[in-house]
């Protein structure tokens, strides 16, 4: 029988941005399990949720993670208008949409170039977050900062775009398309990033499904799933198809993100195009009472928002499922079979992102 | 493989895409959140902004007449700019500078309070 060895993966990892630990056993080259191991950043934002005011908690949701911030607030003004019965106006929503896609962007972007630097390209790493700083100066032109946006606020927005910020938009994403073009061939094509990451990592349809993956990662297994199909903020009024991949391996997740941030392009445009005039503020009054489930798709996929209140200042419970969390199943399977110089690539094929899951 | 290596040459012969920062500084976008600022013969001393901080970094004295803020605990979110009745809390673009103890910024008003009119849009 061959020996059995346990390595500890992480949780400080040259390919982890974040602290998270895999107890791989192997056998010989092959990983035969793996075990993960949380709680490296567990800071009690939920618990916290419910002895501060519930219109400063939308604060709170925004710094649970800096990556997908516009996602975490979208989703909570989002329940807390369900649960109040506002309806936000038109205009509003279109900038909810067009910020949102600009989140969308950076992440996979930044992704992007984590991955191809695991993969040891310096010089593709670099190409792709200069891509990266056209939509972070997108974002800090038109929301006043680059990161903690803060500019969704229950019952719509906070700030406008005029028509010198459409502009101004309209220019960079130029600027970005043709960075993304160049940039695109070699993710697709380059016959070295092919060998490390097709059939790596292989996820069938059936098994996808069974484990609950969801976002790029069930996407990436020929699974037709987007939560923007559900139609929050302006996605009803606007055309796009989810991209989808049925290769089931680390090459197909990867391609399902580059192919993203070109339909983000074409929804920001759209959005742009079709903005409509008015107000982009109401004004909400009295406190929130009720449950609400609400769903939205984040850069990693599905973010589940569960609000629990009953006519007091703070929420009762504020239940967060992260799409990290839900990927984790379906990335222990994947682990498993392969070998161990693959698994930096593969878990980082679902874009973990632990300071969403441990909250 | 060579479109990259085109790339990569492209690169080694063209100018850097970062500022070279201590001698070329980029100045901060117009509609920037830096940091916020405080008129203080403004303000009336109404306490909004120090209920609707989120981050608990404002204390408004109404004895002393003073206003302080804690510039390393301050999110820039910007709701005490919108609640303020006066505009007496601007948002400044640059952000707060360095400094060696960690202690909030207090500004103090000398003279009367100045009687509560929330309509006027500029006191001055």
């Amino acid at each position: 029988m061959t020996r059995r060895t346990v390595i500890p993966f992480g949780p400080q990892h040259v390919v982890f941005p974040e602290p998270i630990q895999f107890r791989l056993v192997l056998e010989e080259e092959r990983v035969v399990d793996a075990v993960p191991a949380l709680g490296y950043m567990h800071r009690g934002i939920e618990q916290l949720a419910t002895v501060k005011d519930f219109t400063k908690s939308l604060y709170l949701a925004e710094r649970i993670c800096g990556i997908c911030s516009v996602m975490h607030t979208l989703a909570y003004a989002q329940a807390i208008e369900e649960l109040m019965g506002v309806e936000v106006p038109p205009r509003a929503k279109y900038l909810r949409t067009i910020w949102a896609e600009l989140g969308r962007l950076q992440s996979h972007l930044l992704w992007m170039g984590l991955a191809v630097d695991a993969l040891g390209y310096e010089s593709l790493f670099m190409q792709t977050w200069r891509a990266r700083e056209h939509v972070l100066e997108m974002i800090e032109f038109t929301e006043g900062s680059r990161i903690m946006t803060g500019s969704i606020t229950i019952g719509g927005t906070k700030r406008d775009l005029h028509a010198e910020s459409l502009e101004f938009l309209l220019k960079k994403l130029a600027q970005l398309e043709k960075a993304l073009n160049e940039i695109y061939p070699v993710f697709s094509d380059d016959p070295l990033i092919k060998q490390r990451t097709v059939g790596v990592g292989l996820l069938s349809k059936a098994e996808a499904i069974k484990l609950g993956a969801v976002g790029p990662t069930a996407r990436g297994s020929g699974i037709v799933e987007d939560m923007r199909l559900l139609g929050y903020a302006a996605y009803r009024e606007l055309d796009f198809q989810p991209v989808v991949e049925a290769s089931c391996d680390t090459y197909g997740r990867m391609l399902v993100r580059v192919k993203e941030c070109f339909q983000s392009i074409e929804l920001i445009r759209q959005a742009i195009a079709s903005l409509p005039p008015g107000e982009v503020l109401v004004k909400v009054k009295g406190r929130p009472e009720g449950e609400v489930i609400m769903r939205i798709e984040q850069p990693r996929g599905e973010l589940l928002y569960y609000l629990k209140a009953s006519g007091g200042k703070s929420l009762d419970r504020w239940r967060i499922r992260t799409p990290t969390l839900s990927n984790l199943p379906p990335l222990v399977h994947m682990i498993k079979g392969a070998r161990l110089a693959d698994v930096p690539m593969i878990t980082l094929s679902i874009d973990t992102c632990i300071a969403c899951v441990e909250r | 493989m060579f479109e990259m290596l085109a790339t990569v040459l492209q690169n080694l012969f063209s100018t850097p895409a970062t500022r070279k920062y201590p001698t070329e500084r980029r100045d901060s976008l117009p509609t920037f959140r830096g940091r916020i600022e405080s008129v203080i013969e403004r303000c009336i001393f109404c306490l909004k902004c120090q209920v609707s901080c989120p981050a608990n970094c404002l204390v408004v004295n109404r004895k002393e007449q003073t206003w302080s803020v804690d510039q390393y605990r301050c999110i820039v979110c910007g709701v005490c700019v919108e609640v303020c009745p006066t505009e007496a809390i601007v948002m400044s673009r640059h952000y707060h500078g360095p400094a060696r103890h960690r202690q909030p910024i207090v500004t103090h008003q000398e003279g009367a309070i100045p009687k509560f009119n929330p309509k006027a849009k500029d006191i001055n």
